[in-house]
């Protein structure tokens, strides 16, 4: 019975599944001979003392190869060549390079190299992983040999290659891209296609990234390109009619490109009759940069408040989803009350909702309003250590060496990334008074008066510090630090050091 | 329906179902060509490679982890896979860094922090090129972010001399800050003033 139940099905399998089978079988030999074909052309570049040679990449599957033969002939003149089907041998000189089909073990000068893929002969080529470039040309060409893993160029000779970072500044009416190289560049520039491109010679480039994108309504990409074995950056704009204004900078070694909107050549509006009576008209642009209003009288010294963060930045948080831009926030609303309050002070606040200003304009802030003092409030991670408040002056990152004072006579010149380095010493006044008044707010851990190269105090011109209370992060809870018992507490502590720092 | 028609019907599906993993397997491979970043991916293997059989030699390393107590920066010894290149160097002392403290210091980068890139330059500044992850789930401030570039800057500076400053990238780009606080906008020197103290 059970034979007879079970030899339909079997029939059935013999019936309609032959065909199948074979068709499998297809399907796979199909699938499996697929890698091969995929094979792009890109190049891989070698710069030579003398210049730089291309060889094109065939990449299979995801490894990529360079043909063997290509490569050595660049280099040497080749004495002799032994070929089998499945094996070759090349010697020049005192050297030679045994590979087999299908090994990743290949023979260098009778040592052994393992490269990352198997040797491969492709349309009668005989293929080597990339990596052979890194791990055995340098004994084969007795040169030094600068090559970055992974990358698609070699730098052959003592040459050693240069890099670059990208900088990108956005402003109102276009952006301001600047590129600094490790060392001294020349340019060439050309518009092709509606790109910018900036030819780069002089020192051999090796890029840390090929390719930037941005999120600019000017600049859409740059990108590093020397497939043809001419170095140079493409830069591609975000729409028509902009204008590229590239120049070098810093003895060869920073190039600064603007982009902005092409002027349209419109004959000159003619001016409007001069009245005295009615105020100049606001350009558009002081529009925006109107500034924050000061409270108190005019005769008082002004203290700029900087909370920290706001809008989509949201700074730290606790475990309770309190925001370190909320907290900080109210703090230096509490902080503003206590001054003005105090009638010993003016104060402006550089957000007073939830905007989120760059660093640079919270620092215009205190510039253009010649502050007395500048404070920024931060809430951060001081894991075990609470509750604590630290004060901070500006310390420049280490390897920038101090602004020196000006020669007698001529007036102090400094850019305005590094004007806070001419208030170092008041800053650590304020900073000391502000740390001794905390130090007197019981159950609060207030260490010495430390530096960091906090970016918000880089460009105050005016004594400036930052006070970091916490700690608060993901895993704290901040319901001391909300309450307003505290922040009164806080806030009656910086007036307090306020008050010794104007008058020591 | 009997035993064995049961047993001829089971091993028909397995059949199938071993047939259709296969071409599963067989089509991750060729339809997710090419790769989307082939060189990332190389680079990635390559420099794994490069650890491994670069690394013969063990050495001793400094690494100095940010203290929570005091805001300084505290020694620890490890032995790591030492390279011959300086900045295969950099990239094992970075991978330690990664590893985190074996006493429970704060970590100066997050345990999924890639470093997507080491350039030296011949001036001695340390181009380091950090993935977002890497500043992702760190816990900001100035005091934590000041740690945490020092960190990095004083140990790399203290186990390969080659290396005098520490430019610091993300994403292939400069950064204006690493988390809202510290400036990224020049290079750090090792900082004297945070002198590693041993536990
Ligand atoms: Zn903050």
């Amino acid at each position: 019975m059970d034979v007879l139940e079970g030899k339909p099905l079997s029939l059935s399998f013999y019936r309609y599944g032959r065909p199948v089978l074979w068709l499998a079988a297809m399907l796979a030999a199909v699938l499996i001979f697929w890698p091969a074909r995929t094979l792009r052309s890109d190049n891989f570049i070698l710069y030579l003392p003398e210049g730089a040679r291309t060889i094109p990449i065939q990449s299979v599957g995801r490894v990529d190869y360079l043909p063997l033969l290509q490569i050595l002939n660049l280099f040497v003149h080749v004495d002799g060549m032994q070929a089998s089907q499945s094996s070759l041998r090349v010697w020049f000189g005192q050297n030679d390079v045994q590979i087999q089909l299908g090994d990743k073990k290949v023979r260098v000068n009778k040592t052994r190299v393992t490269l990352q893929a198997p040797v491969r002969a492709e349309n009668g080529e005989w293929l080597v992983p990339l990596d052979f470039m890194a791990s055995a040309l340098p004994q084969l060409t007795h040169q030094p040999v600068q090559y970055r893993v992974g990358a698609r160029r070699i730098f052959i000779g003592s040459t050693k290659p240069g890099t670059f970072s990208v900088h990108l500044k956005a402003l109102a009416t276009g952006a301001d891209i600047t590129i600094a190289f490790t060392d001294k560049v020349s340019i060439k520039t050309e518009a092709s296609n509606g790109r910018w491109i900036v030819y780069l010679g002089g020192h051999p480039v090796e890029p840390l990234e090929s390719s930037f994108q941005f999120q600019n309504p000017f600049v859409k990409t740059i990108q590093f390109d020397d497939q043809d074995g001419v170095p140079k950056l493409i830069v591609a704009p975000a729409s028509d009619g902009l204008d590229f204004f590239p120049t070098l900078a810093a003895d060869g070694k920073v190039l600064e490109a603007q982009i902005s909107k092409q002027q349209p050549a419109t004959a000159l509006t003619p001016l409007p009759p001069a009245n005295p009576l009615v105020a100049p008209p606001v350009p558009p642009q002081a529009a925006e940069e109107q500034m924050p209003a000061v409270e108190g009288s005019a005769s008082l010294p002004l203290v700029i408040l900087d909370p920290g963060h706001g809008g989509p930045d949201t700074g730290s948080h606790d475990k309770n989803g309190v925001l370190e831009k909320d907290l900080v926030l109210s703090l230096a609303m509490q902080v503003r009350a206590a001054l003005v309050g105090s009638g010993r002070f003016r104060v402006a606040l550089t957000r007073s909702g939830d905007s989120d200003p760059t660093f640079d304009r919270r620092d215009e802030v205190a510039n253009v309003l010649h502050a007395s003092a500048f404070v920024t409030l931060h809430a951060g991670d001081f894991g075990s250590a609470s509750p604590r408040a630290v004060v901070y002056t500006f310390e420049p990152p280490a390897s920038v060496e101090t602004a020196s004072p000006a020669p007698a006579g001529l007036p102090q010149l400094i850019s305005w990334e590094r004007v806070q380095e001419l208030h170092l010493d008041s800053s650590r006044e304020l900073g000391t008074a502000i740390e001794q008044a905390l130090g007197a707010f019981r159950g609060l851990s207030v260490p010495k008066l430390t530096a960091a190269p906090a970016r918000v105090l880089r460009s105050v011109n005016a004594p400036a510090v930052a006070i970091e209370i916490g700690s608060f992060a993901p895993d704290t809870d901040a319901t001391l630090f909300t309450s307003s018992s505290f922040q009164q507490q806080l806030a009656g502590a910086i007036l307090n050091g306020l008050d010794n720092f104007k008058k020591p | 329906m009997t035993s064995r028609a049961k047993l001829v019907m089971f091993v028909t599906a397995a059949a199938l179902a071993l047939g259709f993993a296969y071409f599963h397997w067989l089509s991750r491979g060729v339809l997710n060509e090419p790769a989307p970043r082939p060189e990332e991916q190389a680079r990635a293997q390559l420099t794994e490679a490069a650890l491994l059989s670069g690394g013969r030699t063990a050495h001793k390393a400094n690494l100095y982890f940010p203290s929570d107590e005091d805001g300084s920066l505290v020694e620890e010894a490890r032995l790591i896979a030492w390279p011959d290149s300086d900045a295969d160097r950099i990239r094992s002392v970075l991978l330690a860094l990664v590893a985190g403290s074996s006493s429970g210091r704060p970590r100066s980068l997050t345990a999924s922090a890639e470093v997507r890139g080491v350039f030296l330059a011949t001036d001695g500044t340390a181009y380091l090129d950090f993935s977002n992850s890497a500043v992702g789930l760190f816990a900001p401030g100035i005091g934590s972010e000041t740690l945490a570039v020092y960190s990095i800057v004083d140990t790399l500076a203290a186990n390969i001399p080659a290396v005098k400053r520490v430019r610091f990238l993300i994403q292939g780009q400069e950064a204006e800050t690493l988390d809202g606080h510290v400036d990224l906008t020049s290079a750090f020197a090792p900082d004297p003033n945070l002198a590693p103290t041993r536990p």
